[in-house]
């Protein structure tokens, strides 16, 4: 904005946390050993613990959040600051250590070729990460949703590691998926506007620490309401982008 | 419906809106709010005042049990008020969401301002923002 440098060429790499105190400080400090040159920025999203405090003491900006909004808040939280701040592209990662921080530039790779988002995914051939039988035949169901509606296979849709381009911000920064599985409906939501949206593999690791936001028995009522949702979505909001090269 | 029941009826909304208006008068209920729990009770007036009216009604639609209408016109307005609730409070929650998120931002923002005034101030014993 008015008094701050152009960020147009840099990256900004937004952390929604909730309750993190675990795992945060390990993954401030990797992001700071791994890509110093990036801008990092956590969204607090009404943590009980002292998660905003930490990000703090570990010199990143920290946006605090009154009360908990779910991720798609915090996101949008974030979205909106990059958005304002003029930055040209952001990353989204993980507070639990999920996310490997070396593996940055590989979703940041294509967005120089074109894309306007691009999906880490787990299942895209390398890295070996497990998932849970009940929770992979409901990954599955929402795949095959997801591919249908978006006109385009994905093989992770609930993978939280992505890269957007201003583009992607802009839209992200007003309309942002707000319901569970917002990491889903984005994705929906951008293959129907008219955004390049692609895929790369990843490997994660397990979860450090933290509570999966996933219960079980929350499961079906989650998925009816993101199937409602993402039968929903708006379409073409954006003509597409005249290929680049 | 009996004579007895129709009084019973007319006593128990002439209740029914005398505290819907209290509640408006009061402040306590928005106007907008008021009109539909009003307009329910102008429709169960209408059928306390007028005799008979129901039981006609009732038998042009082909309804044999000529209370089931008052149940279901009930039921049909209640239903009204309750999805534009739903509606309301939709929108409501999005305001609040909006609210939050721009509060984040504008947090930041004044502390990160205060910071750059203490800085141009050097230090004079100023505090800085405690969040």
């Amino acid at each position: 904005m008015q008094d701050r440098a152009d960020n147009s060429n840099k990256v900004l790499i937004i952390i929604p946390a909730f309750n993190e105190h675990e795992t945060l400080p390990s993954t401030l400090a990797e992001l700071k050993r791994t890509v110093p040159q990036h801008d990092v920025v956590v969204v607090d999203d009404g943590s009980a613990d002292d998660t905003a405090d930490l990000a703090e003491a570990n010199g990143v900006i920290c946006l605090r959040l009154p009360f908990n909004l779910g991720i798609g808040g915090a996101l949008r939280t974030g979205f909106r600051f990059a958005v304002e701040r003029g930055y040209g592209r952001a990353i989204q990662f993980d507070a639990d250590g999920q996310h490997d921080a070396s593996q940055i530039s590989t979703i940041l790779a294509p967005l120089d070729d074109g894309a306007d988002m691009v999906i880490g995914s787990r299942f895209a051939g390398v890295g070996d990460y497990h998932v849970g039988r009940s929770r992979g035949f409901a990954m599955g169901i929402l795949r095959w949703s997801i591919q249908h509606l978006a006109g385009q296979k994905f093989t992770d849709t609930s993978s939280g590691f992505r890269s957007f381009d201003a583009d992607m911000l802009a839209m992200f920064a007003t309309d942002y998926p707000i319901e569970y599985m917002d990491s889903a409906e984005a994705l929906v939501l951008a293959c129907r506007a008219g955004f390049d949206v692609r895929e790369v593999p990843v490997t994660m690791r397990e979860r450090a620490g933290g509570q999966a936001s996933n219960r079980s028995f929350r499961l079906v009522y989650h998925y009816l309401r993101v199937l409602v949702s993402l039968a929903n979505t708006p379409r073409r909001t954006r003509t597409p982008k005249v290929a680049t090269s | 419906m009996s004579l007895r029941a129709h009084i019973a009826l007319a006593i128990l909304v002439a209740l029914a809106i005398v505290g819907i208006v209290v509640l408006v008068r009061r402040r306590h209920l928005k106007a907008k709010y008021s009109l539909l729990w009003l307009s329910l009770g102008a429709v169960m007036v209408v059928i306390a005042a007028v005799p008979g009216l129901l039981d006609w009604t009732a038998e042009r639609l082909g309804i044999w049990y000529q209370p089931t209408l008052l149940i279901l016109l009930g039921l049909a307005l209640l239903l009204l008020i309750v999805v534009h609730f739903s509606y309301e409070l939709t929108r409501s929650e999005n305001r609040t969401r909006e609210l939050a998120e721009q509060l984040a931002l504008l947090r930041l923002r004044v502390t990160e301002l205060q910071q750059s005034l203490d800085a141009a101030e050097g230090d004079t014993g100023t505090d800085s923002p405690s969040s």
